[in-house]
């Protein structure tokens, strides 16, 4: 669906480069996490992937098609809910009479039904709204949209309590196997559940690009005691109750949850197992 | 798929005009404001003088039709350099960019609001402002006419008056030939042009900075155009001059009309490269 080829992208001559060489594949039918530390460029790739950047070397190409052209056809198909958003001074009901034809496979029905679940007033002026408010409503309107390729940023920043399981129910809802959904976020245990495939970002490379079945397969997340040994761990960290441990799977049908935060750790230390490593 | 469609380009402008209504609607209360005040400050005079006799009264109806020329002009020019103005934000370059439209259809969508769409707004708030001009100085006692008589005159007599006075400024006392006309018209394209890449460029404050551009740019051309003429002070007899000064005009008129299509041309290129975050040059 999307094709990242071999990108090359700074900030300027004089800048440290974000991405060199970079490259990376994302198919239909998966919910993509897009996990990094803060500046190594989650939000630049997005912008990247959608021609709201453009790279100096290489080719982002979304079904054959360069993304830096932004044509019609290609923009229809793709979605950014972006970190922050900003609404313009009219209800939502005009917001889609305006916008929804643009979109061939705009579903009014998904709208008011998530719009509905998130306690939503489609006769509020947007811009009056609170920003998690905002974001909720944009968020409606991406899953409405139909369009088979999202990208949001930071999706659940700003949602209340509530609001992140409704998110998280509405988006396995309404991703079908022929649209892809990518969230880059910090919130890692937001959205946790929803993810099957991974990709971390360190530096200007990949550090990991998985699915969460082989990461699964190969290694698990435990938390262990004070005085439990730690001797055949990949990475420790410790808890107020002990440590939380990842240590090689040895038996691959006896998976355990994924802890996304200690996995990003133990990456970043470089400590993931062979198998795993980009 | 289409790159350029009219009815997606009809769309792009309906949402561009309902999503900024308040910016439209600011301009026409800044544009009635200009026109009423210029209005009243040049009939200030009149009310002031007890009698004031017919030709006094027509003298600052032709000049309240300057002030009407000359304010729509410094408007429209501030109306094109607002072109992009709403991109310089993040979030409305990103909502801009990514609607599912081409970047022609963006582009002319945005340039006709601010050509066709300004203009518009323009005439409605001469007509306005003439009015409320009217309406004050009959409420304080001093009923006097609408200056828009004198403004239609102007207008439909002189396709000529704008040429001759532009004309004149070149050949005094001569008649305006049709390079002439074709020189301010070029002249008139390759300003507005360059406001646009003044908007493309600048973003934030284009019409400021572009003007001072443009001032500079001016006061250079001026500068080389008077130390290259200086140094054949003595070659030419002033008939020669003359004669080159009208043997010029055609080339001035085509060239100012290529710098418009290639700052036209500029911005729009600009537009298509135009990205959510800007990388820096230095």
């Amino acid at each position: 669906m999307l094709q990242i080829s071999e990108i090359d992208f700074s900030y300027g001559r004089r800048k440290a480069p974000v991405f060199e060489h970079f490259s990376l594949h994302f198919s239909p039918g998966h919910i993509y996490g897009l996990l990094g530390k803060n500046g190594t460029g989650k939000s630049t790739l997005l912008y990247l992937m959608s021609g709201l950047l453009r790279q100096q070397r290489g080719t982002v190409l979304f079904e054959g098609t360069d993304v830096r052209l932004r044509r019609p056809e290609v923009l229809q198909e793709m979605f950014l809910v972006p970190e922050e958003i900003e609404l313009p001074h009219i209800s939502m009901d005009r917001y889609v009479q305006l916008n929804a034809c643009f979109y061939p496979r705009f579903d009014y029905e998904v709208l008011m039904r998530c719009m509905n679940d998130f306690d939503l007033d489609p006769k509020a002026k947007l811009d009056s709204l609170s920003m998690g408010q905002k974001k909720k409503a944009f968020v409606c309107f991406a899953l409405a949209t139909g369009c088979r390729l999202l990208m949001m940023d930071e999706p659940t920043n700003g949602l209340d309590i509530p609001s992140k399981s409704i998110f998280r129910q509405m988006v396995a809802r309404h991703i079908t196997d022929d649209r892809t959904l990518i969230i880059s976020t910090h919130q890692v245990n937001d959205v946790a559940m929803l993810l099957d495939h991974v990709v971390m970002i360190q530096g200007t490379h990949l550090l990991l690009n998985r699915s969460v079945a082989d990461i699964s397969a190969a290694v698990r997340c435990e938390d262990r005691g004070l005085n439990e040994p730690t001797d055949d761990a990949l990475f420790v960290q410790n808890t107020l109750h002990g440590h939380a441990v990842v240590v090689e799977n040895h038996d691959p049908d006896d998976e355990t949850p994924l802890n996304l935060e200690l996995l990003f750790c133990c990456a970043e230390a470089g400590k993931l197992p062979l198998c795993l490593t980009c | 798929m289409k790159n350029f469609s009219l009815k997606r380009m009809a769309q792009v402008m309906r949402i561009t005009f309902c999503q900024n209504h308040k910016w439209f609607l600011n301009c026409g209360i800044a544009f009635l404001l200009a026109h009423f005040f210029g209005q009243a400050m040049i009939f200030y005079s009149v009310c002031n003088i007890p009698a004031a006799d017919d030709w006094f009264v027509e003298s600052r109806m032709h000049s309240a039709t300057g002030a009407f020329v000359m304010i729509s002009v410094f408007l429209i020019l501030g109306g094109i350099a607002f072109t992009f103005d709403v991109l310089k934000e993040k979030n409305k370059r990103i909502a801009i960019l990514m609607l599912p439209a081409s970047n022609m259809e963006k582009f002319v969508a945005r340039l006709l609001l601010c050509t066709v769409g300004v203009w518009l707004l323009n005439v409605v708030c001469i007509l306005l402002g003439d009015g409320l001009r009217q309406f004050v100085y009959l409420w304080s006692d001093n009923p006097l006419d609408s200056a828009l008589p004198y403004l239609w005159e102007f207008i439909a007599d002189q396709g000529t008056v704008f040429v001759r006075v532009m004309g004149d400024s070149f050949r005094p006392g001569q008649d305006p030939g049709w390079w002439k006309a074709a020189f301010v018209l070029a002249s008139g394209f390759m300003t507005y042009s360059f406001f646009l890449l003044g908007s493309a460029v600048f973003r934030k404050q284009a019409f400021v900075l572009t003007g001072l551009c443009g001032l500079g740019l001016t006061l250079l051309g001026a500068y080389v155009a008077g130390t290259v003429a200086g140094l054949f002070e003595y070659s030419y007899t002033p008939e020669q001059v003359d004669e080159f000064l009208v043997n010029i005009v055609p080339v001035m008129s085509i060239s100012e009309f290529l710098l418009g299509i290639g700052f036209t041309w500029l911005s729009y290129r600009l537009f298509t490269h135009m990205t959510v975050v800007r990388r820096k040059l230095f």
